[in-house]
């Protein structure tokens, strides 16, 4: 079975005043139906420009090279007509401002009805029928009264679950989630990780997680990828990944996370420095000057992303002992 | 023990819900609340989004009236106060908000955003002094104090966070109040931002007041910890008490609800979500009871007391004892 969506040395650039900005080089990922592959970095590591890719929203002035596949057919140059169609119906984006995703001057019911008139040619009264469902099965209580009521009436919460349900209701076969529980408490987190969770059982459907949250991450994905500057730095199953990180940057991303329990240390661990500017060309790894194990190598040649054990893959010349 | 620093009592904060058939609806975003902070004490404050987190700061610094009670600084009451004097008593009290870029004046230069707190509390201090204490500010905060004339869109979120924190610590204050300062960073800096107000408080001596939906980060940085729900202080503990024997039913499952990056959880606790607005509902008994695992007739007839469970251990639950003895607390 081929995967559901197949990105194959996808590289994203943009065409600044004075220099080139690359955003995204040469990621390779795949989903596969029902699995949740979740993407980890930083602010600006590329995260969200992977997803706007897959969606066909990049900006008339990117230079995207490479390929991604959906469903099996080639969709990076797809004619507009030939997105819209998927877009909403079987390629579905939950937004991590679900305040600013959604319409204010239109109803719940309004918006979410009008994606199933549009997309499966149902009647109003079917399509209002079909949303009112969905938004029971993603918990929004009272739902027949949300159905008339507007976004900012709505708690953020709440709204993330109406921007959940309106992805799934033509149960796409992919959701791109970028944060999509950054926003929220950790009660309402714990409830969209379970409506998400039960989403992908019901429906098959493969799930794209972006997040900064390793926490989140840890708590959905099957599959992990860590980036870091653009690249992919790290991949394996959420089971090989969390514990024995390899790479210095997941490893240290993991330990500037507070525990909820445990003893308290003195002081946070921190990772020092800031990721490179994307308008500069770095000539070894783009990690190594904030990394802990830089040696000589490290600042001439950038490491290829390549297998260890089991499903790690690592893009680092001193990878860490498992 | 000494004066506290802060106090509140029976504190009320309400806001309009719209009109009614004969009067104006309102709803209070905080009831009834009472706490002390005592001078160099950092104290964390949690709860959902709603809880009047915010809306209790902004009351601590009369940026929002109180309808009912009172906020007394080192005893006198804030809440008679206005005009000049309220306004020098806010030399003492500072914030640092969220959003951290939308909270910094887009038009100005980092070094007049800076030197504004002088020119209003330090009337007396010339430019070239005012220059010397930005500078060293901006180096104290983790920037360069040649950044001086630069704009707010020309730092990352991290750093305006480290500016909107120099900002409010240019008047020395004696209280610091954060609310969801670090919510919105990444975690390689939050921890750097942590550490920063850690420090700043050690050096110091300040008291801060830490707003947070992150429990983790407050276990980090608080000495005790405050929850509320809808408007109401549900529990008060010192730090490691809250976390390792919390005795609310709503601090256990907030608790419960934090996800590790260390497991990926067997089974998400997804218990019900009640996020009614609290305007259209009349309460008799206790608010939490139609999420409560525990709720027992009685939690429908009144709502419950603040009350001692233990030295330092406040909290308000019909069944608290009981539930303390049957079960074994979240680890």
């Amino acid at each position: 079975m081929h995967p559901v969506l197949s990105i194959e040395n996808l590289s994203v650039a943009f065409r600044g005043a004075d220099a080139e900005i690359a955003a995204i080089r040469r990621v390779s990922l795949d989903v596969a139906a029902g699995e949740c592959v979740a993407v980890v970095g930083e602010s600006g590591c590329g995260k969200t420009q992977l997803c706007l890719a897959v969606m066909g929203l990049l900006p008339a002035n990117a230079a995207i090279g490479g390929s991604i596949r959906f469903d099996g057919r080639e969709i990076l140059a797809a004619p507009r007509a030939q997105m819209n169609a998927l877009r909403g119906a079987r390629l579905a984006m939950i937004f991590q401002d679900p305040q600013s995703a959604l319409t204010p001057h239109l109803t719940i019911g309004t918006q979410m009805a009008e994606v199933l008139v549009l997309h499966r040619k149902l009647r109003w009264r079917e399509a209002e029928a079909d949303a009112l469902a969905m938004l029971r099965r993603v918990r929004v209580p009272d739902a027949a009264r949300r159905m008339r009521q507007y976004p900012h009436e709505l708690s953020g919460g709440m709204r993330q679950r109406v921007m959940i349900g309106m992805s799934l209701l033509c149960e796409p076969d992919l959701v791109l989630a970028d944060e999509p529980t950054t926003a929220l408490d950790v009660t309402i987190q714990a409830q969209v990780i379970a409506v998400l969770r039960e989403m992908r059982q019901e429906f098959r459907t493969g799930i794209v997680l972006v997040s900064h949250d390793l926490s989140v991450v840890a708590g959905l994905a099957d599959r992990v990828y860590v980036m870091y500057a653009g690249c992919i730095v790290e991949s394996a199953a959420a089971a090989d990944l969390f514990g024995h990180a390899r790479h210095p940057y997941t490893s240290a991303l993991m330990s500037c996370v507070p525990r909820i329990s445990g003893p308290v240390p003195p002081r946070l661990a921190t990772l020092p420095g800031q990721p490179p500017n994307p308008a500069e060309r770095v000539a070894g790894c783009a990690f190594a000057p904030r990394c802990a194990f830089t040696s000589e190598r490290c600042t001439r040649a950038p490491p290829p992303l390549r297998p260890l054990e089991g499903s790690t893959m690592v893009a680092c010349h001193h990878p860490l002992p498992r | 023990m000494s004066e506290p620093l802060l106090e509140a009592r029976n504190l009320r904060v309400e806001f309009d819900a719209g009109r009614g058939l004969f009067r104006r609806k309102r709803f209070a975003a905080v009831e009834d609340l009472s706490f002390e902070l005592r001078a160099g004490e950092t104290v964390g404050l949690v709860g959902e989004s709603g809880s009047g987190k915010s809306s209790l700061a902004r009351a601590l610094l009369k940026l929002l009236p109180a309808a009912r009670g009172q906020v007394l600084w080192s005893g006198e009451d804030l809440t008679a106060l206005s005009g000049a004097a309220l306004r020098m008593r806010r030399r003492d009290m500072q914030i640092v908000f969220q959003d951290a870029p939308s909270s910094l004046d887009p038009r100005m230069q980092i070094g007049d955003i800076l030197a504004e707190p002088l020119k209003i509390f330090e009337a007396s201090a010339g430019a070239r002094e005012r220059a010397a204490r930005v500078a060293r500010m901006l180096e104290r905060v983790g920037l360069s104090p040649r950044m001086t004339n630069r704009y707010p869109h020309e730092f990352s979120g991290g750093q305006c966070q480290r500016i909107g924190i120099a900002r409010a610590m240019m008047s020395n204050p004696k209280l610091l109040i954060c609310d969801e300062a670090v919510s919105s960073l990444d975690v390689s800096i939050q921890g750097q931002i942590v550490n920063l107000l850690q420090d700043l408080q050690r050096e110091t001596g300040m008291a801060m007041l830490f707003i947070s939906h992150n429990l983790a980060v407050v276990r980090q940085i608080s000495r005790r910890v405050l929850v509320m729900y809808r408007g109401r202080l549900v529990e008060a503990a010192a730090r490691d008490a809250l976390f390792a024997a919390p005795l609310h039913p709503y601090t256990r499952a907030l608790i419960a609800a934090v996800l590790s990056p260390d497991e990926a959880p067997a089974r998400i606790a997804a218990e019900p979500i009640d996020d009614e607005p609290r305007s259209s509902r009349a309460l008799a008994g206790c608010a939490f009871r139609s999420r409560c695992a525990y709720a027992a007739p009685v939690c429908g007839e009144r709502p419950p007391r603040l009350e001692a469970a233990a030295e330092e251990h406040l909290v308000s639950c019909h069944r608290h004892a009981e539930l303390a003895a049957v079960n074994t607390p979240p680890t």
